[in-house]
């Protein structure tokens, strides 16, 4: 039992074990009769302030043996002890602090550094707790004189050592923003046969949330591949032993990362970590492609790996993004409306849409902008807006985008170049058959600030009408855009009706209010909620959205993008609903309870 | 304002092919309406034809005059057989140079294809006086199957196009993408002033699909001039008349077949009615089937051949034959088989038959059961069914009389003069107030949806 609580033991020695990434302390704490705590403990240190900043504290699971010291006449016991954790703290150890088990009574034996006991470093370190072990006995003893005898990661995957008790790969493991990385991997363990699974580089040891302990910091994923080939030797049947995590301070500079892999008897082994070579798209892609996650998993695996992905998309969009401009004919120097598409797959729809633009003196008052967001048609696109020009005499700038960027960079570098007093962001697939649907939408931005046509499916039904928002249980209970009306045909109100937002595949504001609000925002990945996003910005500054029924144009929308299938393209979307729900949920619940029935909030004609 | 009154009226004849390059229908039709303006005297006519070949195509201009008779060729570039348009960039100089020059003041399309639907732009642009005649081929506009409104795979006659059933047809299509290839070719078809259809059934089937009422026009196309007796005519005992040989006696019935070998031809009702005719024992009919199958797909092609050798003694394939000959074989049967299973148009075959006194049995579909009056100038039988053919085969064999009522029936048509029609149509667009659509409405009128 430790005794009187102001009696306090000592520190004797301490450091940090860069071959064991641990703490090791050696010192004694007051304890007079009763079994020594050993074994097993969680353990805190507390560190002095680094540099003038916060001390800390770091805990975790430690290794603990009890010696007897013949000094402490029968008052204490010694200590040793080993606490793998991160050794990234420059301050001077203050205290340690042994939590015994729950129903231990009493205080905490607590450990005390006296004021010029030295940090030492590795070797040494482990010697002179070495020096205290012999004499001891017992597992805690045996456990501990291994891990002090314990060689470091030399540069060698040892993973076979503990071939009898786990089975582990990591996939991929893919760089996220300076220190952070995504692994994807698998283990495949032995009933308690792993005890942990750490990366470690440096000073830095961080223990992942994989295998028998909790998913608590990472997504489980089913494996069935896996454990068809390594369950059976292993005696597993957790088919959910693949995962996906997140490390967003996994490394230090100048370091060699690894993997420590310490079975439950507290043998290690390493494996070397192998950076891949997924980046932008590819990686967001892969990083996405093995999840399903349903109702309130949503949430939690969007908290967990949606930062990764936004560091991903950052990284791919950082870069100076290059492109080039071509020019088919002379647009009118001060145009009334930039119209600015972004083409991505099909290019033949550029036909289309200008067959439908000539004419009516479209060429004279607007400039037709398209922007090539996808290198594979590039040139395809080149040969078709010169023989669409020809054709039709609609002179088209062509912006052509070194690589994919997605929906909101396209019409963000078209907004770049736009001249025109007034901007129209139109999808590739929507088509006006009236010659002048544009100027009738342009007429309506007195009475609101983005203006919408109504948009129809090829069988006349209604695809758009205004934008709502529902809450989505099944898609952790987000705010989803709705589209009230969809697949009905119109109800034949004309005139403006407002609504909290409208799609951006037709949508038409002043140039300088798209300016305003940086257009739409990139951080939405590929295409998805950027346009609800961008409204709502817009509504922030006292701007109205609005549909004129008047004006019918038609949208073929691609079934692919509706389908709920699940995959990576539908985790993008819930990666792009995390992003719009953290920037608007609280928002939308006020708005939308306000509205029980979104959409059509008044109406004027 | 149209064109001043005074001065010879301009036409410019455009077509598809040129008989030059394919001798077919509608080529022959255009070819003989630009032949008959040419030799009016206040007519000034140039003659457009299209060649997808690189036969005589030149680099740089796409538009030359490789023949004689001056007539403009036009070699293909980039085409979209899908919506029919012209991505060709040198058409869109080349065209819009030619119509400048020519300045015609009617443009007359036989048909879409080649040319592209744009050109039809292109004349309003250039000329916005001039007006657009277009003449309705096959119903390719209406449908993606070779406009013949027959359903894929299974060949079922159709009545009515659409996004979601011609999708059916097409499932590599989406119902989307008809809805567009509809839009465009809607937009450009608006921009015509007048549509000739050279039949009653092509006219209502466009109507049906979205042509305004009031710009269409039954038509039928000039024909050929009938060739003139000379040396080889008159050795064949051909005389430059309607008027039919003697049936001569104690040969039977003698049944002809002319034209395109291929399944929609309906070969294969006529062969299986051959088949009954001659397990029945009838030797007093017999059959000709002239005409080429060597441009139909492979497996057609070896069936007809397995089928033709396994026929009985009553059938004679008699292979292809060149135009300038149909009429001297023509002659030598009694009567003329069409037993398509598509609706066919005004199959020039029927105006070559009648030409040369032959009643005809056809099909009692689409643009044949027009022109062919049935118990008039030739008779009806259902589509598709052997049978019926056989029976009123061995009905018209049995009863001379019948027969020679049918000729009677074919001498004493009505022709009314199509050439004097066509010039009456130009002439009244010409003079008329501008019937023609409004530029600015871009056709969306056309190209809502069915």
């Amino acid at each position: 039992m430790p005794t009187n609580p102001d009696i306090q033991g000592c520190i004797d020695v301490w450091g940090y074990a860069a071959a064991t990434g641990s703490w090791l302390l050696g010192g004694w704490v007051p304890w007079t009769d009763g079994v020594p705590p050993q074994g097993f403990l969680t353990v805190s240190l507390r560190f002095a302030p680094e540099d003038g900043g916060d001390g800390g504290e770091v805990s975790g699971d430690a290794l603990v043996v009890a010696t007897s010291r013949a000094d402490l006449f029968g008052r204490g016991v010694g200590i040793l002890l080993h606490l793998p954790a991160s050794g990234l703290r420059s301050g001077a150890l203050l205290s340690a602090t042994l939590h015994l088990p729950g129903d231990a009574a009493g205080p905490a034996p607590r450990m005390q550094s006296i004021p010029d006991t030295q940090r030492l470093s590795d070797r040494v370190l482990s010697d002179t707790l070495a020096r205290s072990l012999p004499g001891q006995v017992g597992e805690w003893a045996d456990r501990l004189s291994e891990v002090l005898a314990r060689r470091g990661f030399e540069q060698q995957d040892t993973l076979d050592r503990l071939g009898d008790r786990c089975a582990f790969r990591i996939d991929e493991a893919i760089r996220c923003g300076e220190n952070g990385v995504l692994l994807d991997g698998w283990l495949v363990a032995a009933p308690s046969g792993v005890r942990a699974v750490r990366l470690r580089c440096g000073l830095r040891s961080t223990r992942l949330s994989i295998g028998n302990a909790a998913a608590v910091g990472g997504m489980r994923v089913a494996r069935p591949d896996v454990l068809d080939k390594y369950g059976r030797a292993l005696g597993s049947h957790d088919v959910r032993c693949g995962f996906v995590l997140f490390e967003p301070h996994g490394f230090e500079p100048g370091c060699v990362p690894f993997f420590e892999i310490e079975a439950t008897g507290g043998e290690v082994a390493y494996a070397r970590l192998h950076w891949s070579r997924l980046r932008g798209l590819p990686a967001i892609r892969h990083a996405l492609g093995h999840l399903s996650p349903r109702y309130n998993d949503v949430p939690r695996c969007f908290d967990l790996l949606g930062p990764a992905i936004e560091q991903l998309n950052l990284a791919r969009l950082e870069p100076e993004r290059g492109y080039r401009e071509m020019m088919f004919g002379a647009a009118p120097a001060q145009p009334r409306c930039s119209v600015i598409v972004p083409l991505y797959g099909r290019v033949d729809y550029l036909e289309v849409q200008v067959a439908f633009l000539a004419g009516g003196g479209f060429a004279h008052r607007h400039e037709l902008i398209y922007v090539v967001d996808d290198p594979e048609i590039a040139d395809a696109a080149v040969h078709l807006a010169d023989t669409v020009f020809r054709r039709f005499g609609v002179p088209i700038r062509l912006l052509l985008l070194d690589e994919n960027h997605g929906f909101a960079p396209a019409c963000n570098a078209g907004l770049g170049i736009a001249a025109g007093e007034a901007v129209c962001f139109l999808n590739s697939d929507v088509f006006g058959l009236e010659p002048d649907w544009l100027d009738r939408l342009l007429s309506r931005l007195d009475e609101a600030e983005l203006v919408g046509p109504l948009l129809l499916f090829e069988d006349d039904t209604v695809q758009h009408g205004g934008m709502g928002f529902e809450t989505v249980p099944e898609l952790g209970g987000w705010w989803f855009p709705t589209h009230p009306g969809k697949g009905s045909r119109p109800d034949g109100a004309a005139g403006l009706s407002f609504h909290p937002a409208i799609t951006g595949a037709c949508m038409v504001m002043r140039r300088a209010l798209a300016l305003e609000l940086d257009g739409f925002d990139e951080n939405f990945v590929i295409g998805d909620f950027e346009d609800s996003d961008l409204c709502l910005r817009a509504a922030e500054r006292g701007a109205r959205c609005a549909v004129d029924a008047g004006v019918a144009l038609y949208h073929l929308e691609r079934k692919s993008q509706a389908s709920h299938e699940h995959g990576w393209r539908m985790n993008l979307t819930l990666f792009n609903a995390w992003l719009h729900q953290r920037r608007w949920g609280a928002r939308l619940d006020v708005l939308c309870d306000a509205d029980p029935v979104p959409g059509a909030l008044e109406a004027v004609s | 304002m149209r064109s001043e009154m005074r001065g010879p009226l301009r036409c410019l004849v455009i077509s598809h092919s040129h008989p030059r390059v394919l001798h077919g229908g509608s080529e022959v039709a255009s070819y003989s309406l630009f032949e008959r303006l040419r030799a009016e005297p206040d007519v000034e006519a140039a003659y457009l034809g299209c060649s997808r070949g690189a036969m005589h195509a030149r680099s740089g201009p796409s538009i030359t005059q490789p023949f004689p008779d001056g007539s403009f060729l036009y070699s293909l570039g980039e085409f979209d057989w899908f919506r029919f348009a012209n991505r060709d960039m040198r058409f869109v100089r080349d065209f819009r140079a030619l119509l400048a020059e020519l300045r015609p003041d009617v443009v007359h399309f036989h048909h879409y294809i080649n040319v592209g639907v744009e050109a039809f732009h292109h004349v309003r642009e250039v000329l916005p006086d001039a007006s657009i005649v277009l003449t309705l081929h096959e119903m390719l506009a209406i449908c993606n199957q070779q406009g013949q409104m027959v359903t894929r795979p299974d060949g079922k006659l159709c009545t009515r196009s659409g996004n979601v059933e011609c999708a059916r047809c097409f499932p590599e299509v989406s119902p989307a993408d008809f809805f567009l290839r509809r839009a465009y070719l809607g937009r450009f078809l608006a921009l015509v002033d007048r549509f000739v259809a050279p039949s009653a059934f092509l006219a209502r089937r466009f109507v049906e699909w979205g042509l305004p009422e009031e710009r269409v026009e039954v038509l039928e196309n000039v024909p050929a001039a009938f060739p003139a007796p000379g040396k080889a005519a008159t050795l064949l005992g051909i005389a430059g008349s309607d008027v039919p040989a003697a049936r001569p006696g104690g040969n039977g019935l003698r049944v002809g077949f002319f034209g395109q070998i291929s399944e929609l031809k309906g070969m294969d009702v006529l062969l299986d009615a051959a088949k009954l005719l001659d397990r029945e024992g009838r030797t007093d009919i017999s059959f000709r089937i002239h005409g080429d199958h060597t441009t139909q797909p492979q497996p057609f092609q070896e069936r007809f051949r397995r089928r033709i050798a396994k026929a009985g003694s009553n059938l004679v394939f008699e292979g292809a034959y060149r135009n300038e000959h149909v009429d001297a074989l023509m002659r030598d049967v009694d009567v003329v088989v069409v037993p398509s299973v598509w609706w066919e148009n005004s199959p020039v075959v029927i105006q070559e038959s009648f030409r040369n006194g032959r009643p005809v049995l056809c099909s009692n579909i689409g643009g044949m059961a027009e022109k062919v009056v049935d118990g008039v100038t030739g008779r009806h039988f259902g589509v598709n069914n052997p049978r019926a053919l056989a029976t009123l085969l061995t009905d018209l064999a049995d009863d001379p009389a019948g027969l020679d009522a049918l000729r009677r029936g074919v001498a004493a048509r009505e022709r009314p003069d199509s050439f004097a029609a066509h010039l009456a149509l130009y002439r009244g667009l010409r003079a008329g107030p501008g019937t023609g659509p409004d530029v600015t409405t871009g056709g969306a009128a056309l190209a809502g949806t069915a």
